[in-house]
């Protein structure tokens, strides 16, 4: 670990800086009280020492990463903008590095570049882009906000909307949807209004490129209401994010789905997104060795016909059991949900197999003052580490603790990996030396080791570092933001060791841990 | 039994023409099918499907030959199960590629003649054309025009953003 004194000069500028942007920071504090996320980000981003009787920064490098790192703040996750950055697939891991060579001219660019950077642990690449870009305009996190928080999306103001009953262009699509299994409930009560308007409407043909030209043809509208159901069924289960971009197609698409139960009820009991894949009981042991249940087994020795019942349910990745599963779903649905499976399967807590968990850690510790050197000040170190989490749908998964970066690791958090790595391996994968295998559950009323926990908690039981330890973990799962995917946050209830040979359990302090948040992962496709 | 396989009947297209085919083939149709089980007699009165035209009745046959070997529809067919996989096997994929108006007229047919196989591999194909646009693209795919005003389109989309699955 090295140490380096800033140069005088620039010890100039920051203090000049530094003051800018305090300013900068009371006058808008005036203003701001009701102005949420994004203008928050410079004030959370104070004077690096301002308190400390020496106002002169340390910069230090740690952790082998090249990266200068200051004295800055911690990272905050709920913000919106932060999801898309925490995207990571082949595409935007290119386009990530890319960035790195392709130097941000604009101001706005220099912010939205260290907005990036904040996110991803680099604090003195952050703090350094921040500073430049005040430089060239001390107006810039405005414009940043106007770009990434248009005020629109702000206050959900009602609009009475006037309808022009859309001229139908067939007769077949004239047919009235049947209501019965539409429902608008979960929905606030203004946009469910709005969408009810919707309901009678069919999908509008694009208008004629010309007055002289006919119409292009739009057959999609020709389609009845259950068919466009099926295929908007066919899309969620495929993919469930065209769902909402269907959505903002038209009016018709927005009605299905946001109203058609039969899509929802089927995304939420599917094994895709929904809770059919959850298990509510350990499935595997530590090692992701299945543990079969005793019925299974009895069932192979009854008849020829139960016998491939076994074999499918062993081969299944998803043995969904008993009715008393869709019991469970279906008083849940009523007591808990408005009755609606939308709201079931936005709300309900379920673990995400399309990507993995990712926890952030940075915290700053004073370092030891070198007597024989004639510096000022003390220096600071600044950690920063992550965990990374990865379910299976197997029940089980792979827990990581590293200083790599989210880019270098979760391509390579994969189960092959975790049995291939050879220690001092210089392949890429060798990020996974270190990586745990371990199994999930989760806790609720699927539960059949104690009927009355809570729902909406996850344990994991991982390897120890060294084999005679067990690892524990509990998280509560919530979301970033409220109007976030949900299930994406894991916070941290508690983390213990367990000794094999003693049967002692030991408590880790959580002290720097900080919540996990969902990335999704393009390259682990749906997680099969 | 073989004579069942062998049977001919006459199927007579919306436009009026009369189509021959193999019993075995029709029957993947539970429309035809169930007719065939009421009238009797089977290949002596031309069966008329009335919604469907020449052309997609020929195509919707050409399925029902490739696939006249597989599984009978069971008759209480669980809606689950049947929504198990979301794949498309290579001859359907082919199969269907053919222009926006006979797909979805492929799908009505299916959906009139009762052929859930089919309208089942109609409604991936449609769902595999979906999948991964744009609003904007899904509209230029299939040339619907965007009837919200700005206003209900940012309510809709604050509504569906969790859906998004990031």
């Amino acid at each position: 670990m090295s140490e380096r004194e800033a140069p005088e000069n620039t010890d100039a500028e920051l203090e000049a800086f530094r003051r800018q942007w305090q300013a900068e920071v009371q006058s808008r504090n005036s203003q701001q009280s009701r102005e949420a996320a994004p203008s928050t980000r410079p004030r959370r981003n104070p004077p690096p020492s301002s308190s400390a009787p020496k106002p002169k920064p340390q910069q230090q490098r740690h952790h082998d990463q090249d990266a200068e790192e200051e004295a800055a703040p911690q990272v905050y996750y709920d913000l919106p903008d932060k999801e898309a950055e925490l995207k990571l697939d082949a595409h935007e891991q290119a386009l990530a590095r890319g960035h790195l060579t392709k130097e941000p001219e604009s101001a706005l660019e220099h912010y939205e570049k260290a907005v990036e950077k904040e996110t991803m642990g680099s604090l003195g690449d952050s703090v350094a882009l921040y500073r430049t870009a005040f430089k060239m305009d001390d107006r810039v996190h405005e414009k940043y906000k106007n770009k990434h928080f248009p005020p629109s999306a702000f206050p959900p103001k009602p609009k009475p909307v006037v309808h022009q009953q859309q001229p139908n262009p067939s007769n077949a699509s004239q047919t009235v949807p049947g209501t019965a299994h539409h429902s608008s409930h979960g929905l606030p009560p203004t946009l469910s209004e709005l969408v009810d308007q919707f309901s009678q409407l069919s999908i509008p043909g694009a208008p004629a490129p010309t007055d002289l030209d006919a119409p292009p043809p739009c057959p999609i509208a020709e389609l009845p209401g259950e068919i466009l159901s099926e295929i908007l069924t066919w899309t969620a289960v495929n993919d469930l994010a065209s769902l909402s971009k269907l959505s903002l197609v038209c009016k018709r698409f927005a009605y299905l789905v946001m109203t058609d139960e039969s899509i929802w009820k089927r995304v939420a009991l599917g094994p895709e997104f929904g809770f059919a894949g959850m298990h509510y009981n350990y499935a595997c042991n530590i090692k992701g060795e299945p543990v079969e249940p005793d019925f299974e087994d009895d069932a192979a020795y009854l008849s020829e016909g139960q016998d491939q019942d076994a074999e499918e349910t062993q081969l299944a990745p998803l043995p969904r059991p008993s009715k008393t599963t869709l019991e469970i779903d279906n008083k849940l649905l009523h007591s808990l949900y408005a009755s609606s499976w939308r709201q079931m399967f936005r709300s309900r807590p379920r673990l995400r197999f399309n990507g993995c968990y990712i926890s952030t850690v940075n915290y700053q510790r004073p370092g030891a003052t070198n007597t024989s050197s004639s510096t000022w000040g003390t220096p600071i170190l600044i950690v920063t580490y992550f965990r990374y989490l990865r379910f299976f749908r197997d029940g089980s998964c792979i827990s990581l603790l590293t200083t790599t970066e989210p880019i270098d690791v979760v391509h390579h958090l994969t189960k092959e990996n975790m049995r291939s790595y050879a220690s001092g391996s210089l392949l890429p994968n060798s990020v996974m030396k270190d990586a745990l295998r371990g199994r999930w559950r989760l806790s609720g009323p699927g539960d059949g080791t104690s009927s009355q926990e809570a729902e909406g908690d996850v344990h994991v039981e991982t390897d120890g570092v060294i084999p005679k330890y067990m690892w524990k973990m509990q998280f509560g799962l919530g979301s970033r933001g409220k109007k976030s995917a949900g299930n994406n946050k894991l916070t941290w209830k508690g983390f213990w060791s367990y000794n094999r040979l003693t049967d002692d359990w030991g408590e880790f302090g959580l002290k720097n841990d900080k919540a996990f948040y969902f990335s999704r992962v393009r390259s682990y496709g749906m997680g099969y | 039994m073989s004579s069942t396989d062998e049977q001919k009947i006459i199927l007579v297209s919306s436009d009026g023409v009369n189509i021959e085919t193999a019993r075995i083939i029709a029957e993947r149709s539970m429309l035809i099918k169930n007719m065939i089980d009421d009238l009797g007699n089977p290949g002596e009165e031309p069966i008329p499907i009335m919604n469907v035209s020449e052309a997609v009745l020929r195509k919707v046959l050409e399925w029902c030959d490739h696939h006249k070997k597989d599984a009978p529809p069971e008759k209480d067919e669980d809606a689950e199960s049947r929504k198990k996989t979301t794949d498309i096997e290579e001859w359907d994929q082919k199969f269907m590629q053919v222009d926006q108006e006979m797909l979805f007229e492929i799908i009505l047919a299916a959906n009139y003649m009762d052929i859930k196989a089919l309208l089942d591999v109609g409604c991936k194909t449609v769902a595999n054309m979906i999948k991964g646009k744009s609003p904007e693209e899904i509209r230029k795919t299939f040339n619907i025009q965007n009837d919200f005003t700005p206003e209900e389109e940012e309510q809709i989309r604050r509504e569906n953003e969790w859906a998004e699955d990031r």
